[in-house]
């Protein structure tokens, strides 16, 4: 057994596997054979499955749409210059906690708000609803290529029923 | 339309030339019964599909077996991605199997249903097409009689097709642009008649599993009163294009934004309106836009194969419209939306 204590936060992270594997071992090797590190593991072990069990009570799902705005809002972004770029290599630290801030606002928001406004609706949606109805249509050209056998996606979750007409 | 334009039609069919329709052996009648067709005929054969788009096209080949009057499969070859794939379609349901995937995909469109729908579409193409005979020709080592319908506004050929003589099936058809240039092309090969396909042909795998596709209701309503159904204020267009009317209009969900989905004919060619009260505009961009700009406004415009998508919003309502006609035409019905 290595007779140097691991830290408090040294344990934290090798409960969360964020050491090194050098580090990882001997933090190990010291907790198989010291009770008081391994009194502060297992504490600390309760400690993170509280928190996790109250983050599983009060998980929600995101609201529909809000992954594709974001997306939609990174993709939309221009190119930065050079100067953005390496001011953004220091920018996280600063960021993060911000970021988090702002998604758990339009998280909480929208969770408020009730159900979410899609930004943008794909394109097959459209293309699919107009064949379905100029089938009536005399010689209605028909899809070379049926865009139900080339989906990945669940059809009924991605198109679903029409139930308004 | 089917109320509201009825009077429309009937002055429109009786501008009709005075033989139209009266020979049973003329273009006119061999139009209709190829329309009919295959409500009396089964067959078995080999189908090539092309379309052509400005920057894509696509094609399939798929072997046909089809029983009179509305069972059929359709089993692909051609791309490779979809062979051994089939799809089984009987009256408004149909059956996407899919191999890759293990699964098959019940969809249903109740409009195929309608026979109001069909009567009108009818109507209107022969308000807005004469049917030219082209002559005799041998296809695929059948007799076939070609008909061209010729748009009676622009005078230009949308549509040509080789009639089988002894059944009336369509052996091939090809559709034509604003520019003359061909635009799809559907032929039919090794075609064999047959008095009966057994329904055992038309089986689904077992194995496979059973997911829901999309449901199309049946539009029951016309395009006014749709609009006045919407709950927010959508509009109708003032200006379509020479021979369309308003055909079908239907309320839907797309994606859960409620949507007004009008359908505007002219006998062949089709446009739909879509518009919705939320910033939800159709995502091009699978499909390669251009900026473009409609009243003022920035506008996306697209196409998939013939047909052309626009979108743009207006800043309460965002419209985008789907059909196979040319961008400055979409562009003055888009124009003429703006209140």
């Amino acid at each position: 057994m290595n007779d140097v204590h691991p830290t408090l936060d040294q344990i934290v992270d090798y409960l969360h596997g964020e050491l090194p594997a050098a580090r990882d071992a001997a933090v190990h090797a010291h907790i198989a054979g010291c009770s008081d590190c391994a009194q502060a593991r297992d504490a600390e072990m309760q400690i993170t499955d509280q928190l996790r069990e109250r983050a599983r009570a009060e998980e929600r799902e995101l609201p529909p749409g809000l992954a594709a705005r974001i997306r939609s809002a990174i993709e939309s972004e221009r190119s930065p210059s050079l100067w953005e770029r390496l001011s953004a290599a220091f920018r996280p630290v600063a960021l993060v906690p911000v970021a988090a801030a702002i998604a758990l606002l339009l998280y909480v928001g929208f969770g408020h708000r009730g159900q979410a406004v899609a930004s943008s609706i794909d394109a097959s949606y459209y293309v699919q609803n107009h064949a379905a109805l100029a089938a009536t249509t005399p010689f209605s050209g028909e899809q070379a290529v049926p865009e139900l056998l080339t989906s990945d996606t669940a059809p009924a979750d991605e198109h679903p029923a029409d139930e308004t007409r | 339309m089917k109320r509201a334009n009825a009077l429309v039609l009937a002055l429109l069919a009786a501008s009709l030339p005075a033989d139209a329709g009266s020979a049973s052996t003329g273009p006119d009648a061999l139009l209709a019964r190829a329309i009919g067709a295959d409500a009396s005929a089964s067959y078995t054969g080999v189908v090539e599909v092309v379309r052509f788009g400005s920057r894509t096209s696509e094609a399939s080949e798929y072997r046909i077996e089809h029983r009179a009057p509305d069972f059929t499969r359709r089993l692909y070859a051609a791309p490779s991605s979809l062979s051994g794939d089939a799809v089984v379609s009987k009256g408004d349901v149909s059956f996407a199997i899919d191999a890759k995937r293990r699964r098959i995909v019940e969809s249903r469109n109740d409009a195929m249903d309608d026979p109001f729908a069909r009567k009108d579409n009818y109507a209107l193409l022969r308000a807005n097409y004469e049917a030219v005979g082209r002559g005799a020709d041998l296809f695929d080592g059948r007799q076939t009689a070609g008909i061209a319908l010729v748009n009676r506004w622009s005078r230009r050929t949308v549509l040509f097709m080789r009639v089988d003589r002894a059944t009336n099936v369509v052996l091939d058809r090809q559709e034509f642009g604003p520019d003359g240039a061909i635009e799809s092309e559907v032929r039919f090969t090794e075609i064999h008649y047959a008095a009966a396909i057994p329904t055992s042909d038309f089986a689904l795998p077992k194995a496979y599993r059973l997911v829901q596709g999309p449901t199309f209701g049946r539009p029951s309503e016309n395009a006014a009163d749709v609009v006045r159904r919407a709950g927010f204020q959508a509009r109708e267009p003032k200006a379509l294009p020479n021979g369309f009317s308003p055909v079908e209009g239907t309320l839907v969900e797309l994606k859960g934004v409620r949507t007004v989905h009008l359908l505007y004919s002219d006998g062949i060619r089709t446009i739909s309106l879509f518009e919705n009260a939320k910033a939800s505009n159709a995502d091009l961009s699978a499909l390669r836009p251009q900026t473009t700009s409609v009243a003022g406004r920035s506008a996306q415009y697209a196409e998939e194969g013939p047909l052309a998508l626009l979108t743009w919003s207006d800043g309460d309502l965002s419209y985008t419209l789907v059909g196979e006609i040319a961008l400055p035409d979409l562009q003055r019905i888009a124009a003429s939306l703006s209140p």
